[in-house]
């Protein structure tokens, strides 16, 4: 990996004050929702806010949309891994595909060590002190949620679960009774913060949370690039991950969130993510899903603000056996709004990638433009490709604009391309690279190095 | 062999392809469930549906163009006309089987939205599941265009009369698809 | 050079090309001539390795010495046959840049590089043309240029330059010609084509003249005449 991660590192941030003996034990109950809240000495309305979930998700059905969720053993899941816990106690209990593409795609002995989750702890911690002085010289706030909580609970109180109720799926409602860790940016008016944000910057130990709760306002005029994910697969030994992020976007303000997930095949991948775009404010999110076995992923944007603007572009790269059901979804509710969706999916081996997206434009969200494009390439006989796409349009005075296309790499191009003395898998990935070439153009360069690597070792068939 | 028309008058109608040949289906301003399934080779399907509605009109159709068997075509044009307080809703799906490699499969919805009151709800669906395949679908939604009835205006034609004239070359556009399918006695509605 | 024997090619279950045989020579320059549809151009696609095409059992492809039949398309590049497409495709989000480096793994970057924007000078295609995505907005003699661009990177020592002159303007076949054969060397090269323009600019050394996949006629620079004045028809 770049030289800026190999420095990067990590600060052991909050102690976990425990007075209960509290073992990482499976299943879930109101009273280990209790304890999760008191070990961590919450305000008492948060507490509340995650009893709450906790008996909505109980009694809230499994979508019955997206993709097949039904072995999912929810007592069979730990749902609280402190900070010290390891995820896997030496480096030879990892996968041997995990440690085989560690090397292939050159990351640093100690950076494997810390992404495997065998160090709980990052070794150096200059690096992450020195970003810290210029954000704090800014006024920007950039820590993980459970500080934010202790340390800014009124600005966390006043945003938390308001884009993202519980009420809002299961899956939200589960990640409100359990969530721990994810991060918390808060950007001043005005400020334009220059360093993207990784969520690898933050503090806790554990780089890569089941339940992350992500929290971030930028208020007018403001900027910022905040990053999540690796394009390194990460080795996860519980296979349930439900993140919910919310966005504030306010008066000119704009946010890019950058995602590149690459769970081990194992994990199922829920997450609701949304932003609220308020006047002549920009959101984009930039999505890659590269890993896990199942992942359920539709980025919204509610255009409430004139002028707001919207953005999703994603990536959706789906082997043997995996199924990746994302998407976007854009909401206009105000005038002279517009969104784009761009997707790319490749689906190999017999993978499965979906497109699930929601355009919707109401009535008073006049003079409104939306384009959509899903391009999905399907490498293989036994893979897959579908396209579930809806418009609902309440005016008549916006331009909705929606095309997809499946199709193979063009036999022609390909013997082109071999015509050059390029092997049929150079040309197949040069192929599959260019394919999703506008997407990752708008990925900072050290991911899409690694990207583009890691697309050639999927299509050598050197992984899973 | 010549092209055979089929007008579909029923909203809920279950058609198989199992014969080589050219065909198009025809239906207009009627709700359901169109469903056509390809079974056998060398067919040419076009299915055209044409919604001019004026009210509280209210249309719910979901077509299916199935392809079960290799080297066929099909096509789906939708064109809706969206006025007063009428809605339309339109769910097309294209599903390529495993077995159905050498297919083209086409969809386009235009949806001209022509009033404040109207409502439009497009969800066209593709699972493809073989590979050596070309499809794809367009859903469009809204005014007319503008261009286009400003170019009409400076021709001298009143706001309406423009308005008219661009619906009317849109309908005929559909007239002239099913024409150009060779289709004879075919009967303007 | 290349010695195609008995060579007989099929789609799917059409047949194009029935029997062909000819030995190609080095150094030398050749021209396939024909009206159209006489399989000139499957010829090119079947001698690089085309998968849409298939050789008969009897058919015999060797290229100093390597029989061709089972090698795929990339391989037989790299042994030094080299090919210009009659119509080059647009190729999505790869650039000439990015597609000679895969080609040309072991070579260094820089020069690779610097060769590249050389020789783009000299055939005068514009800048803008080698960032983008391979033949995006190019013309068709733009695209064209680019073919000869890639076979000057890649050096092969045979070159099939299937209807190099359609679709260019007369300045841009100026420009590629006295190219070409500035930059001929060792080389081989054979031009598919139908017209005799070609001609002001370079002399064949033989011309072969392909009629409904068979070899209707050979010969020197003579059949030109007879081709302007009586057309493919005598043969």
């Amino acid at each position: 990996m770049k030289t800026k991660k190999i420095t990067f590192d990590y600060k052991f941030g909050f102690s976990v004050k425990s007075k209960n003996v509290f073992t990482a034990e499976k299943g879930l109950s109101e009273e280990k929702v209790r304890m999760i809240s008191q070990m961590k000495g919450e305000p008492k309305w948060m507490l509340e806010k995650r009893v709450q979930a906790y008996h909505f998700f109980l009694k809230e059905e499994m979508p019955e949309w997206g993709a097949d969720l039904s072995k999912i053993n929810f007592d069979d899941i730990t749902y609280f891994i402190r900070s010290t816990d390891k995820q896997v106690n030496s480096w030879d209990d990892l996968p041997p595909e995990i440690k085989d593409t560690y090397d292939r795609i050159g990351v640093p002995e100690a950076e494997k060590k810390f992404l495997s989750g065998v160090s709980a702890q990052y070794e150096s911690e200059v690096v992450y002190e020195k970003v810290q002085e210029t954000l704090v010289k800014q006024g920007v706030i950039f820590c993980d949620m459970d500080t934010a909580l202790k340390k800014y609970p009124k600005i966390v109180r006043e945003y938390f679960g308001t884009l993202i109720p519980y009420s809002d799926n299961k899956f939200a409602a589960l990640n409100s009774s359990v969530w721990s860790g994810g991060s918390f940016v808060y950007i001043p008016k005005g400020v334009i913060v220059k360093l993207p944000l990784q969520a690898y910057f933050r503090m806790n130990a554990q780089a890569f949370g089941q339940f992350e709760r992500t929290l971030i306002i930028a208020e007018e005029g403001s900027s910022v690039h905040y990053i999540e994910g690796c394009t390194a697969p990460i080795y996860a030994r519980d296979s349930l991950h439900s993140a919910v992020v919310e966005i504030f976007v306010k008066d000119g303000a704009k946010v890019r969130y950058t995602t590149v997930q690459n769970w081990s095949k194992n994990v199922y991948n829920l997450v609701t993510k949304r932003a609220r775009a308020d006047k002549n404010a920009t959101m984009e999110w930039i999505d890659c899903n590269l890993g896990s076995q199942i992942t359920m992923k539709y980025p919204a944007v509610y255009l409430m603000g004139e002028g707001a603007r919207a953005e999703v572009l994603s990536i959706a790269f789906a082997g043997e056996g995996q199924h990746q059901d994302a998407g976007a979804k854009m909401i206009h509710f105000a005038s002279n709004t517009s969104s784009r969706i761009i997707s790319k999916s490749i689906s190999k081996e017999g993978g499965r990638t979906s497109y699930r997206g929601l355009v919707q434009v109401m009535p008073n969200a006049l003079n409104s433009a939306v384009f959509v494009s899903c391009d999905a390439l399907l490498l293989d006989e036994a893979s897959r490709s579908d396209t579930y796409p809806t418009m609902r349009i309440k005016n008549n005075e916006s331009t909705i604009q929606h095309e997809a296309t499946v199709e193979k790499i063009g036999e022609e191009k390909l013997l082109y391309l071999m015509s050059r003395g390029l092997s049929k898998v150079d040309a197949e990935t040069a192929f599959v690279n260019g394919f999703i070439e506008p997407v990752v153009k708008e990925i900072p360069l050290e991911y899409s190095v690694e990207l583009n690597r890691l697309i050639r070792l999927e299509m050598e068939g050197s992984i899973g | 062999m010549k092209t055979q028309l089929i007008e579909i008058k029923n909203g809920n109608t279950k058609l198989l392809f199992d014969k080589p040949g050219t065909y198009v289906v025809y239906f207009s301003n009627i709700s359901g469930k169109i469903s056509c399934k390809i079974t056998s080779e060398k067919v040419k399907l076009y299915m055209i549906g044409l919604y001019d509605m004026n009210n509280s009109d209210k249309y719910s159709i979901q077509t299916e163009q199935i392809h079960t068997s290799p080297h066929s075509f099909s096509d789906l044009y939708i064109l809706s006309l969206v006025r007063d307080t009428s809605s339309f809703i339109f769910s097309g799906l294209i599903r390529i089987e495993k077995n159905a490699q050498h297919t083209h499969a086409y969809q386009k919805n235009q949806n001209i939205l022509l009033s404040k009151g109207g409502f439009v709800d497009s969800r066209p669906i593709l699972e493809i599941l073989a590979d050596d395949v070309f499809c794809t679908h367009g859903s469009t939604s809204g005014p007319l265009s503008q261009d286009q009835l400003y170019y009409l205006r400076t021709k001298g034609l009143s706001k309406d009369a423009a308005e008219k004239a661009s619906i009317e070359g849109l309908k005929s556009l559909v007239y002239e698809r099913l024409e150009s399918y060779k289709v004879i006695k075919f009967i303007k509605l | 050079m290349l010695s195609l024997s008995h060579i007989q090619v099929t789609a799917g279950d059409k047949r194009i090309i029935h029997d062909f045989s000819h030995q190609f020579k080095q150094r030398k320059i050749y021209a396939i001539m024909g009206p159209n549809g006489s399989g000139k151009s499957t010829l090119v696609q079947a001698i690089i390795g085309n998968p849409l095409y298939s050789l008969s059992a009897q058919s015999s492809l060797i290229f100093n010495e390597k029989i061709l039949n089972k090698l795929s398309p990339d391989k037989r590049s790299q042994l030094g046959i080299g090919v210009t497409f009659q119509s080059p495709p647009s190729l999505n989000g790869i650039s000439v840049f990015q597609l000679l480096r895969l080609a040309l793994r072991d070579k260094d970057v820089v020069e690779l590089y610097d060769t590249i924007e050389k020789i783009a000078k000299e055939l005068k295609i514009k800048k803008e043309l080698l960032e983008r995505p391979l033949n995006e907005g190019a013309s068709g003699g733009e695209r064209k240029k680019l073919e000869v661009l890639q076979m000057a990177i890649l050096h092969p020592s045979l070159i099939f330059f299937d209807e190099i002159d359609t679709g260019v303007d007369v300045d841009s076949l100026k420009t590629i010609f006295s190219f070409l054969k500035k930059y001929k060397k060792d080389k081989t090269y054979v031009f598919i084509t139908h017209y005799s323009e070609i001609f002001s600019y370079l002399k064949a050394d033989e011309i072969l003249i392909i009629k409904e996949g068979k070899l209707a006629s050979r010969g020197g620079m003579e059949m030109i005449q007879v081709i302007n004045t009586k057309g493919y028809e005598t043969f």
